[in-house]
């Protein structure tokens, strides 16, 4: 009887079912099986379709794959550590993402991830010597750090106000945040970039020793669509004293907390405009131990001691629900427990987790201390150590990370 | 048409090696392709319908997995236990071969449920298996050179961290 083997890979609707129902990374490994699978994996249709099926798995939000850790006062490594997040991931070798810079003229930090694309802002360094003829002024990259970077998109920074006296012709603000939004399962595919620049520095020094804080620095917002391939200036009800700082992304929405007093407020990038926050009843500054997104939903964690709550907005926005009572005291290593004798916390929350009942694996937070990223899971109070980074300093650059076979980019 | 009710009604299926099984309508029906045939007959079918692809192990099998499940579905509350440790053992009982031939059987047959619960069962198999296991489990030829795949693997370096060896 002839072997069945060949007729299965020869129905290329059956291979396409069973690859469709592997993780990412595997997909990707079986681009190596053969030519012929290396073509049906980077068809345009297969990674939508992967996409959908793994998104429509998770409610339409899926639990990041792993935080992307960057550590700016490491100069050298421009790039991100990957640190895993499932259980069955393992860190010893340390993977990384980096960009594919044409030799040291460039820097470059990730700005924003989203949906499995990375946000990337490269900008000259001052290089003595002659610069190569394709060297770019400051610029975007928009990738997939997971497939090849032929299709990565480049973007140009948008141009300054030309109007302005200061006879700029660059965009260049004191301070820059830069958000993608990429909405995955839209078709057909398209993104947005939105940069939010302080064009005033934020202190004054006059003759070396005075310091005048400037109370309300310019902030210009500019949009970038990839429908219409161009950069246009946002003009809004800017609310007063706004700074740029960094916002938490969620459902196509930049929010931050607490700007001052009791002003959060987040900036919608479908209306283009900025709405109020609904505030924490009775919170003060010293207690926000985390504010950040998981799975489209918004969570604030309070505490000054060993026990927290993990609050989480409301998908309508209409108020704050305490989620989580957390008791740091309750946790061990799997082998034996493990005590804090300090009161306070001596633990940085890095990240929040949540997992669904019916998910295999717990919700947790990302915690830091010691130099140590590690994971503490909120159903069975084990902590795990997932990297290593041997810096005291809490790393400052965090970002979730989801492996997609999607590009925008065209190769 | 005749008056005679569906859950009645036995059709009979040929194989390749000339067997004869019998199998209710109500079965039949998810056997998507025997049903098309059924549909497209103008009179009532009699005689066996021949099916040249299936082999009698494979058809035993897929009658097995839909009587059980039919089974299952029409009893009391705690059949969804049941159904996943029959499935379990199912996907158990089957050589890599066999699992393989039963995919082709059930797809010539469009048995719905059923392919997309094999579907997932060999994704479970090459999930986490080396290129080399996935080209064997399949039978494919590498049509790499060792260059091209040497390139291929550097540039996904990342997705290859933390494969299990077999």
């Amino acid at each position: 009887m002839d072997s069945p083997c060949d007729s299965v890979i020869g129905d290329r609707d059956l291979l396409t079912e069973i690859l469709l129902r592997l993780p990412v990374k595997q997909v990707i490994q079986c681009k190596c099986v053969c030519k012929k699978w290396s073509s049906l994996i980077s068809n345009t249709k297969f990674p939508y379709s992967h996409t959908c099926r793994l998104y429509h798995k998770y409610n339409n939000n899926p639990p990041p794959t792993a935080l992307l850790v960057q550590n700016f006062a490491d100069t050298k490594a421009q790039r991100a550590s990957i640190v895993p997040l499932h259980a069955n991931d393992n860190n010893d070798n340390k993977m990384f993402f980096h960009l594919d810079l044409d030799g040291c003229n460039y820097r470059s930090s990730i700005m924003h991830s989203c949906n499995g694309l990375l946000l990337w802002n490269v900008i000259p360094t001052s290089q003595p010597g002659p610069t190569s003829e394709d060297s770019r002024a400051c610029h975007f990259r928009i990738h997939n750090p997971a497939m090849s970077d032929d299709h990565c998109v480049y973007l140009d920074y948008p141009v300054g106000d030309v109007d302005s006296p200061y006879g700029d012709d660059i965009f260049e603000p004191f301070e820059l945040k830069a958000y993608l939004v990429f909405e995955p399962l839209k078709q057909p595919l398209s993104y947005k970039v939105i940069l939010f620049g302080q064009m005033d520095p934020s202190v004054i020094y006059y003759r070396r020793r005075v310091e005048f804080k400037v109370l309300n620095p310019r902030i210009e917002i500019r949009l970038y669509s990839s429908e219409t391939c161009g950069w246009s200036e946002v003009i809004c009800n800017l609310p007063d004293g706004l700074r740029v700082t960094e916002g938490v992304y969620c459902n196509a929405a930049i929010h931050w907390f607490r700007l001052d007093h009791d002003n959060s407020l987040y900036f919608d990038t479908n209306r283009l405009c900025f709405d109020k926050l609904l505030a924490v009843p009775s919170v003060d500054d010293s207690c926000v131990k985390y504010f950040g997104e998981c799975r489209g939903r918004l969570h604030l964690i309070l505490s000054d001691t060993l026990e927290f709550d993990i609050w989480e907005l409301e998908e309508d926005y209409s108020s704050w629900v305490a989620r989580y009572r957390v008791n740091l005291n309750r946790m061990h290593d799997g082998e034996s427990a493990l005590w804090w004798n300090v009161s306070s916390n001596p633990f940085s929350v890095l990240s929040f987790v949540h997992r669904q009942e019916e998910e295999e694996e717990n919700s947790m937070l990302v915690l830091f201390k010691d130099g140590k990223i590690m994971s503490y899971s909120l159903e069975d109070y084990g902590l795990r150590v997932l990297c290593k980074v041997y810096r005291d300093e809490v790393p400052r650059s965090i970002h979730q990370y989801f492996e997609t076979l999607l590009c925008v980019g065209n190769s | 048409m005749s008056g005679i009710s569906d859950t009645e009604r036995m059709i009979t299926l040929k194989t390749v090696e000339g067997t004869l099984f019998d199998v209710k309508s109500s079965i039949a029906k998810d056997l998507k392709t025997v049903q098309a045939f059924i549909d497209d007959s103008d009179d009532d079918v009699t005689s066996p319908i021949p099916l040249p692809n299936v082999f009698t192990r494979e058809l035993s099998r897929i009658l097995d997995y839909l009587n059980n499940h039919h089974r299952f579905r029409s009893g009391i509350e705690k059949a969804d236990e049941e159904m996943a440790r029959y499935d379990a053992e199912f996907a158990k009982s089957m050589s890599h071969e066999e699992l393989k031939a039963l995919i082709l059987a059930a797809n010539y047959l469009n048995v719905k449920d059923l392919l997309e619960f094999l579907n997932q069962t060999v994704a479970d198999v090459i999930q986490n298996k080396s290129v080399e296991f996935v080209r064997n489990f399949f039978g494919i030829e590498n049509d790499y050179t060792p260059e091209e795949e040497e390139k291929l693997r550097n540039e996904n370096e990342w997705a290859f961290n933390g494969v299990e060896q077999d």
